[in-house]
Order: structure tokens, then sequence, then C-alpha cells
């Protein structure tokens, strides 16, 4: 016999060698599978649940941010620029979220009217006061004339979603216009102005502005819960 | 005339298993598991070790078979699992310990004449330090290169050749040892 290699004689009997193995052990490998499989049951249910949980953040979500969103009824034009009347001033095109403004025509009609009346009055203005021509030219925005001017337009309700902030911001670009008219005017100018009351009067219409959005939200909340706690009964 | 099929191919086997047929993976397990048993304990000296990470590797392999790709066979895929949870259970009980030391090569062991017993040799490759005996077994029976044993113990290739270095060294001497002994009867 020649000369064997320990390592050739290693590979050739124990690399082929059989040991036989306990009766237990297709037991414990087929209880190994089952256990196997109930974990990844369990897996995939949570995984359902998960995706669930996921979802329904994702949808309430949205609804909450749906619900910040109120809407805002114009009821009557505001604004009249050098004596022509202008529809109901919606504060963007970007702001109409759910519905658009459709004006019927017998409503655009009734516009005109309202325009010569408003023309009769800049010209008013302009006569009364001849310093004021430079400023007859720009725009003028007459809001203590609007009750008149409601008797002959028919009263437009559109229903408009817009933001709340966007909307304010506008009505207070008109206030400053006014002002500005009214300054031009001299219709304030006699009275002597007290820096401190003005400062105060301003900070009173700011919290009177800030309670009553906070009160609107409020109410709007309250109606959504009671709404939620009615449909769940 | 009806023909009995006796032996039915891996692949068949497997297929049936991929399928949901359970007594399909108890033909595969009486077919292989001897053998595997036997890769575990080349490893692994204790026996009720060794079975234990034979039945963790058969579940490991079933768990895992529509991985396999029918590109080699069958058995070295299987033989494969063993050794990586064999080398996975020695880590964990952090029995696998490799130094480094410069000399890299010695000739292999000849054993004269002897053609030696399974159960001798066992013991023999029993007695060597798991480290050494891992890296004999993988390169001498397995047939890794240095370069695959080094990823797979995660070592350089330089401690895979000084641990085969060693374990040869060592079995040189037990064989002096084992001579001696029979030469003294």
């Amino acid at each position: 016999m020649k000369d064997r290699n320990l390592e050739q004689q290693l590979a050739d009997k124990l690399g082929n060698r059989s040991i036989t193995p306990s009766a237990k052990a297709w037991d414990r490998i087929a209880n190994n599978r089952q256990q196997g499989k109930t974990q990844k049951k369990k897996k995939k249910v949570f995984a359902y649940y998960a995706a669930a949980a996921v979802f329904f953040l994702l949808a309430s979500g949205y609804v909450f941010l749906m619900q910040n969103k109120t809407d805002v009824i114009i009821t009557e034009p505001q604004v009249v620029d050098g004596g022509e009347v202008k529809a109901p001033v919606l504060p963007s095109e970007e702001a109409v979220v759910s519905k658009s403004v459709e004006i019927k025509e017998t409503e655009a009609v009734a516009y005109k009217e309202p325009e010569v009346l408003v023309k009769k009055q800049s010209v008013e203005v302009v006569t009364e006061k001849q310093e004021m021509a430079s400023v007859a030219d720009q725009e003028i925005v007459i809001k203590k004339k609007q009750p008149e001017f409601n008797l002959h337009v028919e009263p437009i309700e559109a229903l408009v979603s817009i933001e709340e902030d966007k909307f304010y911001e506008q009505e207070t670009d008109m206030l400053l216009k006014e002002a500005v008219k009214d300054v031009a005017a001299n219709k304030h100018l006699s009275n002597t102005t007290n820096d401190t009351a003005l400062l105060k009067e301003v900070e009173a219409e700011m919290d009177e502005y800030y309670r009553e959005k906070a009160m609107s939200i409020f109410s709007l909340k309250h109606k959504t819960i009671r709404i939620a706690v009615k449909d769940k009964q | 005339m009806k023909i009995i099929r006796l032996h039915t191919s891996d692949e068949a086997v497997i297929k049936k298993i991929l399928q949901g047929d359970s007594r399909a993976e108890k033909q595969l397990y009486d077919r292989y598991a001897a053998k595997m048993l036997g890769v575990c304990r080349m490893y692994i000296k204790d026996m009720h070790y060794a079975e234990d990470v034979m039945i963790e590797g058969f579940t490991r392999a079933l768990d895992n078979l529509g991985r396999f790709r029918f590109e080699g066979s069958f058995e070295g895929w299987l033989r494969r699992i063993m050794v990586r949870e064999s080398i996975d259970f020695l880590r964990q009980r952090t029995q696998l310990y490799f130094e480094d030391i410069t000399e890299v090569e010695v000739a292999p062991v000849i054993t004269d004449n002897q053609d030696m017993d399974a159960e001798l040799l066992q013991l023999l490759i029993d007695k060597l330090p798991e480290g050494y005996r891992t890296v004999l077994v993988m390169f001498a029976v397995e047939g890794y290169g240095h370069k695959e044993i080094a990823e797979m113990l995660n070592i350089s290739e330089n401690t895979s050749k000084s641990q085969l270095f060693k374990a040869r060294k060592q079995l040189q001497e037990q064989l002096g040892k084992v001579r001696r002994i029979e030469n003294e009867r």
C-alpha cells in the first residue's frame, strides 16, 4: 500500500461520512418550520395593521386640513374704481378652491345702473374740491355710499371658499386706500391726532379681530366634533 | 407494465416541497440528514451540538429552498449551509480563535502505510484547537481555497495559511504519538 496523505484520507473518509441523527431530529425540524410559518403570519398581520394605521393618519390629516378652510359669503360689491363698478372683489384667483363664481347676465346688467351714480358722485367730489384734482385721477374708494348702491344692485351671493388670511389682507388694503382718500378729502385734517389714543384704538381693534377669529375657529371645531359624535352614535 | 420509480431526483423533490408537500420535506431530510450531520460533526466535537447545528441548518435550507437555482448540486448547496451554520455556532460560543504566525508553508502529513479509519481520523482532528480544525477541514475536506476561507471566517489569507500550518504540525505530532503507542504494542 502506498503512503497516503493524511489530508486525502480526511477528505475521503470524513468527507463522505454519514452519522444517523436521533429519532427526534425530524420532529424538531418540523416544529421549527411550523414556528417559522406562524411568525411569518404574525409579521404579515402586523404589516397590514401598520399600513392601515398609516392610511388612517393620512386620511385624518387630510380631513383636518380640509376643515381649516372656511366658506365666505360675499354679498355686495365693495370697490368702485374711477367710476367703474367691479364685480365682487375676490381675494385672488388662487384662493378660489371649491366653487367658481358665476354671475348671471341679469346681475351683470344690474351693475350698470350704479355705475352712473358713482360717476356722478366722483364728479361732485372733483368740483367741490379743486385741489383734489390730482387725486381724483387715482382710484377712489367710496364705502359710505354702499348702502345706496345696494338699492340698485341686486344682492349677489357668491359662495366662495377662500383662505381667511388673504381675505383680510385685501380688506386691510381697501381700508388703507379709503383712509388715503379721506385724508386727501381733508375730512380728518382738522382733528388733532393723539398717537397713544390711536395706538390703543388699533390694539383694541386687533384684539377684537383675533378674538372673533378664535371664536369662529372654536365654533367650527365644536360643530365638527358634534357631527362626528353624532355619526358615531 | 407499470414502472414504479424508486428514486426521485432532488429537483423533483424540491419542486414538490415548493408546492407545499410536507412529505417531500421528510424525503429530502431522509436523503441528506446523516451526511450533513457528518459534516457538522467534523467542525463540532460534541455530537449533541453537532446535531443541533444540523437541525438549524436543515430548517434554514428548507425555509430558503426557493433561492436554490438548480445551477449546482443540491448536496453542495446544503453542505455550504451546514459549514456556515457550524462556523456561526463556534463563533457564538467564542470557540473560534485564530492566531497569526510567520511560517506559512509545511508539507502535508504523510501517514506511512497506514489506512486509518474514520473514527481515528475524527479523534485526531478533535484534538486540534477549534481554529486549526476549522481551517484544516475547510481546506482539506471541503476543498475551499485560502481566499474563500478568509472571507468566510472573516480573517486574512495569511491567518488562514498559518492556521493550516499549525494544524498540520500538530497532526504530525499526534501521529508520531500514535505510531509510538502502536510500536510499543
